[in-house]
């Protein structure tokens, strides 16, 4: 019996064998950082993405082909969830044009919110930002900023009953409202709640997230670097020496494990405008978490 | 957890000089003829028939309707859902002009003087290539609001104190805007036309200017 043997398969054989060596890596970068929904129990990887700022560029053809490349390269990481607003100027339409152009549309875990203070124009909203995403249904609709609150909340959850969006929730950032938010969580069934918290502003963690998991509601948190000002202040920086431990490559991922290994969290949302900070926020989405011992250290190495 | 007030930046520097680089190529050649406006209108001002100078104070509000009509609307308003107010008030700055032109004769000035002034409003409308390091970037009186209300305050200048107060109005308050949004965006260069504007616009709201000029009919 001979044994077929060629250069291919040698060449095959010698690459299924460097694979193995690195097969650890392989299968921690494979197996993306997912969050249960809590009302659901779907499953949400834990990195989204924001738009505010980054993705209002209008019509101009330059940077929508650079966006594209960003929106292309989330979601070839493995991220879903792109948030948004009307208040994003035109990022909700930039968005519907590159879903469109990458035929994303299938991928996207779309998010966006009712910004009016006009309680009745929350189904004429929902459906003008349909439009400008091109998509059949939104997966989560939340109300921005509280804003109009009684009067979205109800129409919101009729919309839910007709099947018009899968989930619904309402948005703070800043640390504003935080005491009307708990009051509203502790009243109201929601889905999701976005807010926001990083390594250096963790008011949320003291009341509104143990509440989260106490009602189960998922959280989005918004601002994870700042706004950016956290790498301004901490990137000229050396990553501490035990860094390896927390799972954390760079600053990027450094900020962001902090913020989805809190057990509360289903998800961070960071914009960018560039690749190779998409690239670096993606990171996050894969390996290991702090434990709470170093999430603590985390804390102290900044502050 | 403060607010800056680059929190409240909806776009980024960018976006924001790439409005002009788009609008310089979309309008080209066009603006060239805009520095020989400029030079009219100092001609203009400078010539002893009253109807010649009220002339000036029009084309200044054709200047006004095409920023609100191309770049203001066209190109701003999309990534700034607040400029679709400031079309209307920059449509209304023109018809306050027109109505100007109908009712005052401005004072005469000196063609040097004329010039002087259309020669530094030129030099700022470079402010946005200083910024993006391309000519194309240049900001057009007459098509872009900043160099447009500072062309604007200086030649209210020439007209008396009350109606220069109403009509000033609307080029102070975009100059604050943009003044402020140049800060937030970090520009250095685009801030010194809302700057000077401003410090002529407080000069001319002066009481002390009240007197000056006499209009000569
Ligand atoms: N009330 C609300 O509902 C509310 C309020 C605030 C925010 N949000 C949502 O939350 C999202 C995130 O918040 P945010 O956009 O304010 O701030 P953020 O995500 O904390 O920070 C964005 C900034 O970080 C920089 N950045 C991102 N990745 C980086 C990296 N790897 N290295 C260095 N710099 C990096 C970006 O600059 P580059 O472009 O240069 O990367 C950008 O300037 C928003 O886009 C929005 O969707 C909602």
């Amino acid at each position: 019996m001979t044994i077929p043997f060629s250069r291919r398969r040698f060449l095959g054989g010698l690459t299924a064998l460097a694979m193995l060596s690195h097969a650890p890596l392989l299968a921690a970068q494979s197996a993306p950082i997912r969050r249960p929904i809590p009302s659901t129990g779907e499953r949400l990887p834990a990195i989204g993405m924001g738009t505010w700022r980054t993705f209002n560029v209008g019509s101009d053809p330059g940077l929508l082909d650079q966006r594209a490349d960003v929106l292309e390269r989330f979601f070839r990481e493995g991220g879903t969830l792109v948030d948004s607003s009307p208040m994003y100027g035109s990022a909700e339409a930039v968005m519907g044009r590159l879903l469109e152009r990458l035929q994303r549309e299938g991928t996207v875990f779309a998010a966006t919110k009712i910004w009016t203070s006009d309680e009745g124009a929350t189904r004429g909203e929902a459906a003008h930002s349909r439009e400008l995403w091109g998509i059949d249904q939104f997966d989560l609709l939340q109300v921005h900023n509280l804003l109009g609150l009684d009067g979205h909340l109800p129409t919101l959850r009729a919309m839910k009953a007709e099947g018009q969006v899968r989930y619904l929730g309402v948005t703070t950032s800043h640390g504003r409202r935080h005491g009307d938010l708990e009051q509203l969580m502790k009243r109201e069934p929601l889905d999701f709640v976005q807010l926001t918290y990083n390594v250096l502003d963790r008011e949320a963690e003291a009341r509104l997230l143990p509440l989260a998991q106490d009602k189960g509601i998922a959280v989005i948190v918004n601002r994870p670097f700042q706004g950016g000002r956290l790498f301004d202040r901490f990137a000229s920086r050396p990553l501490p020496d035990w860094a390896g431990e927390a799972g954390v490559t760079n600053w990027a991922e450094y900020f962001l494990k902090f913020i989805i290994s809190h057990p509360a969290v289903t998800c961070a949302i960071p914009a960018t405008t560039r690749v190779d900070h998409m690239q670096e926020n993606m990171g996050a989405l894969y390996g290991a978490l702090p434990d709470p011992a170093l999430r603590r250290r985390m804390i102290d190495e900044l502050g | 957890m403060d607010y800056a007030l680059r929190d409240f930046l909806m776009f980024t520097p960018e976006v924001y000089l790439r409005l002009f680089m788009r609008l310089n190529e979309a309008f080209w050649p066009w603006q060239l003829l805009f520095p020989f406006a400029l030079l009219a209108l100092a001609g203009l001002l400078s010539l002893p028939q009253g109807r010649a100078r009220r002339l000036a104070l029009s084309v200044l509000g054709v200047g006004w309707i095409l920023t609100a009509l191309l770049f203001l609307q066209r190109y701003y308003e999309p990534i700034h859902w607040g400029m679709a107010y400031a079309v209307w008030a920059f449509l209304a700055e023109a018809i306050l002009l027109a109505v100007l032109a109908w009712r005052v004769t401005p004072a005469r000035v000196p063609l040097g003087i004329g010039l002087i002034g259309s020669a530094m409003v030129m030099a700022l409308s470079m402010a946005g290539a200083v910024s993006a390091g391309t000519v194309e970037a240049m900001g057009w009186p007459g098509l872009t609001p900043d160099a447009t209300a500072l062309l604007t305050v200086l030649a209210l200048l020439t007209v008396p104190w009350k109606p220069r107060c109403v009509l000033l109005v609307v080029p102070v308050l975009w100059l604050l805007f943009s003044g402020l949004t140049q800060w937030a965006l970090e520009l250095r260069a685009t801030l010194v036309p809302p700057a000077v504007g401003l410090g002529v616009a407080l000069w001319g709201l002066w009481p002390g200017t009240r007197k000056r000029p006499r209009p000569k009919r």
